[in-house]
């Protein structure tokens, strides 16, 4: 079909992608030169594990998978395991059951409404109100039917017992929530505060 | 002949041509949706006779995504006259994909569903191999198909355990219809010795959310189905390992005993849910006929075939129709019960995709149509996946004019339904398998094998329903997890047999190309046909067209007014409830909707620009309510 013709849609040809220089930022910046990367798979179980979660393209929504991506490069103490966790709740919960963590770590962006865009809240999960049944079915249901969300996967492994005692929630309120890649610029000045409290609670 | 409506004719060597003396082939004369209200009011009356009651369902829940359901429903004749299916959210992965590198295709349309996790990216890397010209090497095609093979074993107990399940729950059916708890538990089980639950009312016990053992047996074989699906993918949802022309996943023969040992356990899972879902369904069409009619509609389907044969798929649109029949899952078009054709170049010719009734612009007439024929020379509609053109437009909303953010994709102009149970019909009737100890086509079912494990050897038979209503489609569904494993050892057999002769290669070199190139991907997901048609040039997608499951099934009405399959399962379904007239909890037209196993994000493939948002809902990447 080579000889026929075709009409381009009209913005068919996209200009580079934005976002993808604030990346390339942000690891020159976190890296930096001479930093050291991390090589080699950890033991899993009883370990400490740091879970990103993020929703793809969706600018700081993504926090949780680009912040992990970002930290993996990052040298970190031999127990300590990164890892995306951007899935259903329930599939969360058969990783945690299956990595069995002591610490669990778990970092995302999450519009509250309540807080500036880029502030950062640390919560313990014990912290949390208890939980509801009707509330856990019904995030589950959500869950199952492909919604990723901070909130369904903790009160699913919580209800399923997954969740170590020792759990911590990082969550950084968005600013930039549309289609699209890297973050707003509240957000992006999280990433190295975010580095810091995970490396606090990490060595707790 | 295979065309009814468009005025396609073949030639005595099977070519297909367009009937001469046909001015314009493909024209549409848009007729105004019939209406059992408005046909009331014609009568006279200033508003809906009061037998009449509108019942709106928004948002169903447990399906995947934002469905909403608008009914009229007769309290006289205790029977649903009216429905509009609804989908309320638009996501627009044609038009983030314009303009990009192809290979972006498959890691980009994989977040167009979070159930299906592998699946969009398995169809995309094909149309990108046959753009590229490659072929992919046999494993490379067997470690694919025993990826979603593992897929399947996902999707189908989520729905029957997690989603589905519960409508037939003690926890539901005790508020519905007492009657028939209390007559479940004085019934035993048929398939007790197989599945283990003695009553009727312990496999309703059993279905029951959180805390049933149905409902966790089902939670619990996700977990199965995704160590395989990771096997061979080697991440899941979502897999990177996905390229055109095979897979970058590194394969040994522990990788295929690894899988093989997860399989085994679904042998004995889906001798059980087999005898469950058998045992549950004859009891409600026992204990009354009428359930027969619950989400019932003609047996008009669509199914695009699955699961490659290595020996001969070869990624050409030339031979489209050789390797689509050596699908060990066939592709076909089953009108009124009868399978019309199983050649995937006929089923491509036939489709179009028609927004009369959908929040979008129709694009034909506003730009010359790009491809009057397909690569072989077969005629395409201007309404056709490659003609079409993604212009979102939210503007008319009544169901007179516009309703939904699903388009009405038809063949031959008619509703098409898919599902599993529509490619086991079309295996059942094409009878193309190849000889092989699990699984045989009989041409009115299919009989299945499953080898021991705990479970002794069991010969499963599955026969094509009579009428296709929610309890056949959950029946077929609970047969597909069967029909799934024994094509996983056809594959796995397959795989080893390569593997001996030294075929170890699961991927093969290629280049991306600079000239003009049109392709397609069709493959199925684990609710049926899947399509995504390509069209690139210098290197970059020019269209690219996502056409799922849903899509089809969710479909508003087309443009001469008739319905899609949601709509046409809602109209006639009985009210069964035996609570009075302003108690209805809409169970049984919920159990037709869910019956389809509706997924949403894959239906609407976003942009809200800044409009009202009332809660966000993310699905895998972007979904926006």
């Amino acid at each position: 079909m080579s000889d026929r013709q075709y009409t381009p849609t009209p913005g068919s040809d996209l200009a580079a992608t934005p976002g993808l220089e604030n990346r390339d930022r942000h690891i020159d910046l976190l890296l930096g030169p001479g930093a050291q990367v991390r090589a080699g798979v950890q033991r899993e179980e009883g370990c400490i594990f740091v879970a990103g979660i993020g929703l793809p393209f969706l600018r700081d929504l993504d926090f949780g998978m680009n912040w992990l991506a970002l930290a993996s490069e990052l040298e970190w103490p031999d127990n300590v395991v990164l890892e995306d966790m951007s899935y259903a709740a329930h599939r969360a919960m058969h990783r945690l059951q299956e990595v069995k963590p002591s610490k669990l770590i778990l970092v995302a962006c999450m519009p509250r409404g309540v807080d500036v865009a880029g502030t950062i809240r640390r919560y313990r999960i014990e912290d949390l109100p208890p939980l509801d049944v009707v509330d856990v079915h019904e995030r589950l249901v959500e869950a199952v039917g492909g919604i990723v969300d901070l909130d369904h996967t903790i009160a699913v492994c919580r209800y399923w017992k997954a969740l170590p005692d020792d759990t911590t929630v990082i969550e950084v309120e968005p600013a930039e929530q549309n289609f699209g890649l890297g973050f707003s610029p509240p957000v992006e000045v999280a990433v190295g505060k975010v580095i810091e409290i995970v490396r606090d609670e990490v060595s707790r | 002949m295979c065309f009814k409506n468009l005025p396609i004719e073949f030639d005595e060597n099977g070519k297909a041509h367009l009937r001469d003396g046909v001015v314009s082939p493909y024209s549409v004369t848009t007729a105004e949706p019939k209406s059992f209200v408005r046909k009331a009011k014609s009568v006279g009356a200033m508003e809906a006779p009061p037998q009449l009651r509108e019942w709106n369902i928004d948002p169903v829940t447990r399906v995947a995504g934002a469905l909403a359901v608008h009914t009229v429903l007769d309290l006289q004749s205790r029977t649903a006259v009216e429905a509009h299916s609804m989908a309320m959210l638009f996501r627009g992965y044609e038009i983030i994909l314009q303009g990009r590198d192809p290979r972006d295709a498959i890691d980009i349309s994989s977040r167009a569903c979070g159930v299906c996790g592998g699946v969009h990216s398995t169809v995309s890397s094909m149309a990108v191999e046959m753009a590229f010209g490659i072929t992919p090497p046999p494993l490379g095609v067997l470690v694919r198909n025993l990826g979603e093979v593992a897929e399947m074993f996902y999707d189908h107990p989520l729905h029957l355990g997690l989603l589905a399940g519960p409508d037939y729950s003690t926890a539901i059916v005790s508020v519905t219809n007492p009657e028939l708890v209390k007559l479940a538990e004085r019934t035993s089980a048929p398939h007790s010795d197989v599945h283990g639950f003695k009553t009727i009312k312990d496999i309703m016990d059993g279905f029951n959310p959180l805390e049933g053992s149905i409902y966790l047996e089902a939670l619990e074989y996700t977990r199965i189905a995704r160590v395989m699906c990771s096997l061979m993918y080697g991440k899941y949802p979502h897999p990177s390992t996905l390229v055109p022309g095979g897979v970058s996943t590194k394969i040994s023969t522990s990788t295929f005993n690894e899988f093989y040992a997860n399989l085994a356990k679904i042998f004995d899972y889906a001798k059980r849910l087999a005898g469950i879902w058998d045992d549950i369904c004859d009891f409600f069409l026992d204990a009354n006929p009428a359930y027969a009619q619950v989400g019932a509609r003609p047996s008009n389907l669509i199914q695009t075939g699955i699961w490659d044969d290595p020996a001969v798929y070869d990624a050409t649109y030339k031979n489209i129709d050789a390797w689509g029949q050596a699908r060990f899952s066939a592709p076909g078009i089953i009108l009124d019960g009868k399978l019309i054709t199983t050649k995937l170049t006929q089923i491509n010719m036939g489709i179009e995709e028609f927004v009369e009734h959908s929040f979008y612009d129709d694009w034909t007439g506003k730009s010359p149509q790009r491809f009057e024929t397909d690569m072989l020379g077969n005629p395409l509609s201007p309404y056709h996946a490659w003609n079409k053109v993604t212009i979102p437009r939210a503007e008319g909303r009544s169901f007179k004019e516009k309703y939904s953010w699903g388009t009405a994709p038809r063949w031959d102009r008619i509703a098409m339904e898919t599902g599993v149970y529509g490619r086991m019909w079309t295996t059942a009737l094409a009878q193309q398998l190849p000889a092989n100890p699990y699984l045989e086509a009989t041409g009115s079912g299919l009989r299945i094998t499953l080898p021991r494990h705990e479970l002794p050897e069991m010969e499963l038979h599955w026969k094509v329903p009579v009428v296709l209503n929610a309890f056949e489609r959950n029946r077929g569904r609970a047969y597909g997890v069967a029909f799934t494993a024994a094509i996983g050892m056809m594959c796995l057999d397959r795989a080893f047999k390569y593997w001996r002769q030294g075929e170890t290669a699961v991927s093969t070199p290629y280049t991306v190309p600079k000239d003009e190139r049109v392709s397609v991907g069709v493959w199925e997901a684990g609710r049926g046909y899947l399509t995504h048609h390509m069209h690139m040039d210098k290197g970059k997608l020019i269209n690219y067209q996502i056409n799922t499951p849903s899509t089809w099934n969710a479909s508003p009405r087309d443009p001469f007014g008739k319905p899609g399959p949601y709509e046409e399962a809602i109209v006639g379904t009985p009210i069964l409830e035996s609570l009075a007239d302003d108690d209805i909890k809409g169970i049984d037209i919920l159990r037709a909707i869910r019956s389809f196993d509706p997924c949403m994000p894959c239906t609407t493939h976003m942009d809200t620009g800044r409009g009202i948002i009332t809660r966000e809902v993310n699905s895998c990447s972007c979904t926006l309510e």
